[in-house]
């Protein structure tokens, strides 16, 4: 078998690139971040070790053109093209898929994704799709799959691997039911990084302080919380699941020995917690990786992390900590299911900073119920936070429904939703109805954003070169001019890209 | 309401094995479906955890059971509180429970490890009627936390440890020697690798994946 995971460039009518990868927020950019898909690069990783011929087309990361990705794609004669899918890009896969399968009929498409996953009939019925996976879980589904495909010639009536919805001939579609399981992640493999072209993913990413960087292999899929009404991880069929310690560090210092890595971000949704997380920590400490200059970070949630496990994070050499701040205001927070009051987001980053740790705060703004003075207090919240220096950097986004989510399926319901063109998903404008004007959530964007340039959080920066800290002195000297061109790449997304 | 305070004070706090406490508070109305979870945590501290209820939907109070882990400080400072103490609470959040449409004539078969059997003594005190049973892993009989809240025809205590209850052995040693009626709904609460294991025994017994509920505790 031979087998394409396959991201097509996909580039709008201002020579933006969609970045389409972990399953996360489609944005368009000029200067594209490249996130390395980990779950799908598992999936090679193991389709390879089993075997299979497997053709890792990132046509983004490339920088190819559209045209060029297509033509190599159909050069290559894939028996099997998998691809990976969100709301804001469906019409395009849809009508690339059908010209896929009209060059290459025999070619079995397999969709993944959110969004396919959350309604897999439609993708079945506006596409030629042949089967869409109802799992993120992509690796365990494929391993199997694919090989029983290879076997089966009846594959399509005969297979009963769960979480499939397959095309049975035109008129006939079938399920083999929910994906639900809960795996033990230590049986799929880390990446390969060579097998997907670690360094195309290594320098352009706004995480990363010190270049090159990349993505470890997750810990965790899902979400150990896996609440928020927004997020993707959350459902009755996603339970997270948690990859050993151990094996975890062997990729680290693998990572740092044979690939001379200088930062590793993890990008599970929410990382290890509690004693798992001071356990990596001492790890990471026992092996005398704090000491070869690399830098880790995480991702996380309020209250998840108490004093001292962030205090053996500090002394692990752990720096970027990116944590979602949805919102200030209570109401808001419950709506959204967050889990945590807002007076420990204040805590947790007085003890992130405490440590040396930069905390990156993630906000949005837009939602249906956001008023003026909801608005505000996020607005004065995260200027008061990053003038105090208890936020390093920032990103600020529409609260989009999207994949229906739960969050997305609100909205629908209460007759929230002011489009259901796909295409207008892309975050670039507010897709909702609000108790302010579009432009209300823009200027509150912009407010946000422009702490970068107040003097006031200028000489906060400064302030902390006091510490000696090398990192300090990265983040006011080296990494600042990229900040500033990231700023101002979001702004003109969310800001005037929507008004042109 | 569904809300969120950092004035729920702490009623009783009673501990029902050495690392194992009932922490009880007030309910001020909260509104939950039984099988749910809350965050919980001291107030001011900085810190939370999930939770699942323990009480059911008609008492007027609120019960998590805790068990404390080595390394867990929040776990440990919950169980330091006096009554009168306040806790900061968030929720209810999750589906880990009766589905809106179930029909109380299907069989339901509770699975849990340790303290994963809070949701479904939730489930039980709120809906007495339906038609279930408890396989409850433990490590010796006196872990198997309020045994004598359940009809003991329905509760059966798998012992890792000691063979002083129902059966010898881990839930899934007893699940390769019991057949789970075809159309019974199952639900199963524990540690990860709990639930891995009972859901594998499960699926090769032949019950589908949409009969099969999960909640990891962690």
């Amino acid at each position: 078998m031979r087998v394409a995971i396959s991201y097509p460039p996909i580039v709008n009518e201002q020579g933006q690139v969609a970045m389409v990868s972990q399953n996360r927020n489609v944005q368009y950019f000029v200067k594209p971040t490249f996130l390395m898909p980990i779950i799908h690069a598992q999936a090679a990783t193991w389709l390879r070790d089993i075997g299979v011929e497997i053709k890792w087309d990132d046509g983004n990361a490339k920088q190819i053109p559209y045209d060029q990705w297509y033509t190599e794609l159909l050069a290559w004669r894939p028996d099997m093209v998998i691809l990976e899918s969100t709301t804001p890009v469906m019409k395009f896969y849809w009508r690339l898929i059908d010209k896929l399968k009209a060059d290459l009929p025999q070619c079995i498409v397999v969709m993944t994704g959110y969004h396919s996953m959350r309604m897999p009939e439609e993708t079945l019925a506006n596409s030629a799709v042949d089967v869409v996976i109802l799992s993120n879980h992509i690796d365990f589904v494929l391993h199997r799959f694919v090989p029983y495909v290879g076997e089966h010639d009846h594959w399509r009536t005969s297979c009963d691997i769960e979480g499939l919805h397959i095309r049975v001939d035109e008129k006939t579609t079938r399920s083999t039911g929910t994906f639900r399981r809960v795996e033990v992640l230590d049986i799929a493999p880390d990446v390969d990084r060579d097998l997907v072209d670690w360094k195309r993913y290594a320098y352009e990413n706004g995480n990363f302080l010190q270049t090159p960087g990349t993505y470890a292999t997750s810990v965790i899929r899902d979400c150990t919380f896996g609440k928020c009404t927004f997020c993707r991880y959350n459902g009755p069929d996603l339970t997270f699941s948690v990859r050993s310690i151990e094996k975890s560090l062997d990729e680290y210092q693998r990572l740092i020995e044979d690939y001379g890595v200088k930062e590793i971000f993890d990008d599970s949704g929410v990382w290890y917690r509690g004693e798992q997380a001071r356990a990596f920590a001492r790890g990471i400490i026992d092996r005398g990786l704090h000491k070869r200059g690399v830098y880790f970070g995480i991702n996380t949630r309020f209250g998840y992390l108490d004093e001292e496990t962030i205090a053996l994070l500090g002394k692990a050499n752990f720096r970027f900590i990116l944590v979602g701040l949805e919102a200030s205001d209570t109401e808001t927070l419950n709506r959204l299911h967050k889990g945590y009051l807002p007076e420990q987001a204040y805590k947790n980053l007085e003890w992130y900073t405490k440590y040396g740790l930069h905390p990156h705060l993630t906000i949005m703004v837009g939602y249906y119920w956001q008023n003026r003075e909801m608005l505000d207090l996020t607005i004065n919240t995260v200027r008061d936070m990053m003038f105090k220096g208890i936020a390093r950097t920032l990103q600020v986004t529409y609260c989009t429904p999207l994949d229906y989510t739960p969050y997305h399926r609100e909205c629908i319901e209460q007759g929230q939703m002011l489009t259901d063109d796909y295409d207008d998903f892309d975050m670039s404008r507010i897709i909702v109805k609000t108790p302010l004007p579009p432009a209300a959530y823009a200027e509150a964007i912009r407010k946000m954003y422009g702490v970068a340039l107040h003097p006031r959080f200028i000489m906060r920066q400064a302030r902390f070169l006091a510490s000696g800290r090398k990192r300090d002195w990265q983040f006011m000297f080296t990494y600042s001019w990229r900040a500033l061109r990231r700023v101002r790449n979001h702004i003109y997304n969310l800001t005037e890209a929507s008004q042109e | 309401m569904n809300t969120t305070s950092a004035k729920w004070l702490v009623l009783a706090n009673d501990f029902i094995r050495d690392d194992t406490f009932v922490i009880r508070t007030e309910r001020h109305g909260f509104a939950f479906i039984p099988g749910q979870h809350v965050t919980l945590g001291l107030e001011g501290a900085g810190i939370n955890r999930e939770y699942s209820i323990y009480s059911g939907c008609n008492d007027d109070y609120l019960e998590f059971i805790v068990k404390i882990h080595p390394g867990s400080d929040s776990a440990t400072a919950l169980g330091a509180l006096k009554p009168g103490a306040a806790v900061a609470l968030a929720g209810p959040y999750g589906a880990f429970h009766l589905p809106p449409d179930f029909n109380t004539s299907t069989p339901v078969w509770f699975f849990a490890a340790g303290v994963g059997i809070a949701p479904f003594r939730s489930i039980i005190r709120s809906t007495p009627d339906i038609d279930y049973h408890i396989v409850h892993g433990v490590r010796e009989a006196a872990d198997a936390y309020g045994r004598h809240f359940y009809d003991p025809t329905r509760h059966l205590t798998c012992c890792s440890r000691l063979s002083d209850g129902d059966f010898h052995g881990r839930v899934t040693v007893w699940l390769q020697q019991n057949i789970i009626p075809c159309n019974a709904l199952v639900f199963i609460c524990g540690s990860a690798n709990m639930v891995a294991d009972t859901y594998e025994c499960l699926r090769t017994q032949g019950l589908h994946s949409d009969q099969l509920l999960t909640e990891v505790f962690f």
